[in-house]
C-alpha cells in the first residue's frame, strides 16, 4: 500500500456520496478499470442503495489485508466480526448479495451466499418455502412427480 | 424469489445434493435452479477433478464397458422393475422356487423359465434372445466376481431391432447378464 492512500468517490442510486481508499476500490472487479484509469469523478454505482453501499465498505475495508493473514488470532477475530456482520434481515442479506455480485467483491459474494446456502441445509421443503416466501406452484401431480424422482426425498 | 437463478444455483451449489432436491420441491423456479447441471457439476467436482476423472471413475464402476474404450454403456436394471408387456402370463414368465439355485432367499427364488425356442422379451426396441436366460447356476456359467461387490454371470444374448432373428446382430447388445448383490437380482444389458 503507498504511503499517501488516494481515495476514490462513489455515489449510490439515492445520491449519497461515499470515499473509500483505492486500495478497497481495487477489490471490486466491476469499477476496477475505473480506478486504474485514475477517474477522479464521483463513480455513480446505480444498483447500490447507500445504506446497502455502507455495509460493503464496512465488510471490505474490515477485510482488506485481514483475510490473506496468517495470524490465528486476527482470523479468529475476523470471523466473529463476521458473524456479527451477518446478522441482517433476508431482505437486507439479498441486497448484500445483488450488490457484491454487481459490484463483482468475490469475497463478500461467497460469504453472503454461503450464508443463505447454510439457512437451508436441513429444512425441510416446507420450511424453506418459508424462508424464501416462495409458494408451492406445483400441480399435486407435479410435485408426487418430482418428489417420486428422488428416493431420498421419501418421508420428507 | 427475489435474487436471479444463476445466484440460486450457486446458492443451492453451496448446499449438498440432498439439499438440492428438497429445494427442487420448493417451486417450479427453485425447482430450475436446482436441477441445473452447475449445481450437479458442482457436486461431481468435489468428488472428482474433471469429466475425465469422472468418465474413468465410470469406467471402474463397470457402468462403461471394457475400459471405457469402446463407449459402450451397461444398463442394470432390477428384474422385478422390468414390466413385460406378458408379464403375469405363466406360460411365458414365472417366478419358480428352485432348491438348487443360489440366490439366498428361500421362496422368492427367481428363475426365468424358458418355454420356447426363441422366446422375445420386448424392452422398447430392445428384443432378447433369452433362451439361455436361465439364472440357475451350472457347470459352464458360474458367476464371477467384479470386484465391485456383485457377482456377474451371463445368461443370454440380446439384440436390437424388430422383426424375428435367429442370433444376435453383431455389434449391438452384446450380453444379457445377471448380478447378485445381497440378494437383489438385477439384468444388465450390455451394447
Amino acid at each position: 500500500m503507498s504511503s499517501k492512500k488516494k481515495v476514490i468517490t462513489l455515489r449510490s442510486s439515492d445520491g449519497e456520496i461515499f470515499e473509500v481508499e483505492e486500495a478497497v476500490a481495487l477489490e471490486w472487479l466491476t469499477i476496477k478499470p475505473l480506478v486504474e484509469s485514475g477517474c477522479t469523478d464521483a463513480i455513480p454505482l446505480p444498483q447500490v442503495t447507500g445504506n446497502i453501499l455502507a455495509k460493503v465498505i464496512e465488510y471490505c475495508k474490515k477485510h482488506i489485508g485481514a483475510s490473506e493473514s496468517e495470524d490465528r488470532k486476527i482470523l479468529y477475530e475476523l470471523e466473529s466480526w463476521d458473524a456479527d456482520f451477518i446478522k441482517v434481515d433476508q431482505g437486507t442479506l439479498f441486497d448484500l448479495i445483488r450488490a457484491a455480485d454487481y459490484l463483482t467483491i468475490k469475497t463478500l459474494f461467497e460469504f453472503t451466499c454461503q450464508t443463505v446456502a447454510d439457512t437451508i441445509k436441513h429444512k425441510t421443503i416446507e420450511e424453506v418455502r418459508h424462508i424464501f416466501r416462495e409458494s408451492n406452484d406445483f400441480t399435486p401431480e407435479e410435485e408426487k412427480e418430482i418428489r417420486g424422482k428422488s428416493w431420498w426425498l421419501q418421508g420428507l | 424469489m427475489e435474487l436471479p437463478q444463476e445466484i440460486v444455483e450457486i446458492i443451492v451449489s453451496l448446499t449438498g445434493p440432498l439439499d438440492a432436491c428438497r429445494v427442487a420441491c420448493v417451486s417450479s423456479t427453485f425447482r430450475l435452479a436446482a436441477d441445473s447441471d452447475n449445481v450437479w457439476s458442482q457436486f461431481l467436482h468435489s468428488d472428482y477433478l474433471s469429466l475425465k476423472d469422472l468418465y474413468f471413475r465410470l469406467c471402474d464402476g463397470h457402468v462403461l464397458l471394457y475400459g471405457g474404450r469402446s463407449g459402450k454403456k451397461c444398463l442394470m436394471i432390477s428384474v422385478r422393475a422390468i414390466s413385460f408387456f406378458w408379464v403375469g402370463t405363466p406360460l411365458n414368465w414365472q417366478w419358480i422356487s428352485v432348491i438348487e439355485s443360489r440366490f439366498p432367499y428361500p421362496v422368492e427364488q427367481s428363475t426365468l423359465q424358458r418355454q420356447s425356442k426363441l422366446q422375445r422379451l420386448e424392452l422398447g426396441r430392445m428384443l432378447i434372445d433369452e433362451r439361455r436366460a436361465m439364472l440357475r447356476e451350472d457347470e459352464r456359467k458360474r458367476p464371477r466376481d467384479r470386484n465391485d461387490g456383485w457377482l456377474e454371470m451371463e445368461i443370454g444374448e440380446a439384440f436390437s431391432g424388430s422383426g424375428r432373428r435367429e442370433g444376435p446382430r453383431q455389434g449391438e447388445v452384446e450380453m444379457m447378464e445377471c448380478s447378485v448383490m445381497t440378494g437383489n437380482v438385477v439384468l444388465s444389458f450390455r451394447g
